[in-house]
């Protein structure tokens, strides 16, 4: 029946969305960005390959930790080590990628309860 | 009369369209989560000329990738699904990065994680709707 595996793929949704947006609210989670320069022939190369960091020098990087609870998160701490090279381009990424973070958490929440799912907490 | 035959099978067709559409909908959403897990963002430059080599070879038109010749992978980047971030950035022999081109990598990479944001509203809207009309068909 059609129902049926709506209702099962849904179900299945539900449980796999729970999963992804969960980490982001726990206590304590963290933002890691990393930026990397790369000869320009061996790009292909480095973005083809799981471990980036094997095949590339990284120049950037910035991990922010958040303390979260259901209202919302709380930047706690921040390190950040970036070479001047790739300053700008790697503050604008990580800008970005918090962005992207709160949208996405907000985002995620607001389809798990259009489904009736209480917030994860 | 042909206005009360109308009139029957408008619901059945209404309740047979919702169900089909429940059931390509399930398909969609069980692999949803995994799709979007994942954001990886690709520019390229190609060279003048090259375009329609490149872009048009139908061999090579569900390829995640750009290949052939003119075409140059510029900028990279890697985004999970809770925002880590890994960025690569070719640098040349002096050790420089081309600005332009990072600027458009940089506007594409916004404009995927709205897309994706988006997708992922769509989809939970639709499945609440979805689901809403199977209890009233």
């Amino acid at each position: 029946m059609p129902d049926k595996d709506l209702r099962q793929a849904v179900a299945t949704f539900v449980e796999q969305l729970k999963g992804r947006v969960q980490p982001l609210i726990d206590d304590v989670t963290a933002l890691e960005v990393s930026t990397y320069g790369v000869d320009a022939p061996q790009l292909e190369n480095v973005a083809a390959t799981e471990d980036v960091a094997a095949l590339a020098q990284r120049q950037g990087y910035t991990r922010v930790t958040f303390q979260c609870d259901l209202s919302g998160c709380t930047q706690t701490g921040r390190t950040d080590d970036v070479d001047t090279l790739v300053r700008p381009m790697h503050s604008a990424t990580v800008e970005q990628a918090l962005a992207g973070r709160e949208k996405l958490l907000t985002v995620g929440l607001g389809a798990l309860e259009s489904l009736g799912v209480n917030r994860p907490g | 009369m042909p206005g009360d035959n109308a009139s029957t099978d408008k619901p059945k067709d209404l309740k047979a369209s919702v169900q089909r559409f429940a059931s390509e909908l399930a398909n969609k959403v069980e692999s949803f989560i995994t799709d979007i897990s994942e954001l990886e963002v690709r520019t390229y430059t190609i060279t003048e000329g090259q375009f329609a080599a490149v872009l048009d070879d139908p061999n090579k038109k569900n390829d995640k990738t750009l290949s052939g010749a003119g075409a140059q992978l510029r900028a990279y980047t890697r985004i999970a699904f809770d925002s880590d971030t890994i960025v690569c950035l070719p640098v040349n022999t002096s050790g420089q990065i081309d600005g332009a081109v990072w600027d458009m990598h940089q506007a594409a990479v916004t404009q995927a994680l709205q897309n994706r944001a988006t997708m992922l509203r769509t989809m939970g809207d639709a499945a609440a709707s979805a689901l809403d009309a199977l209890k009233k068909s």
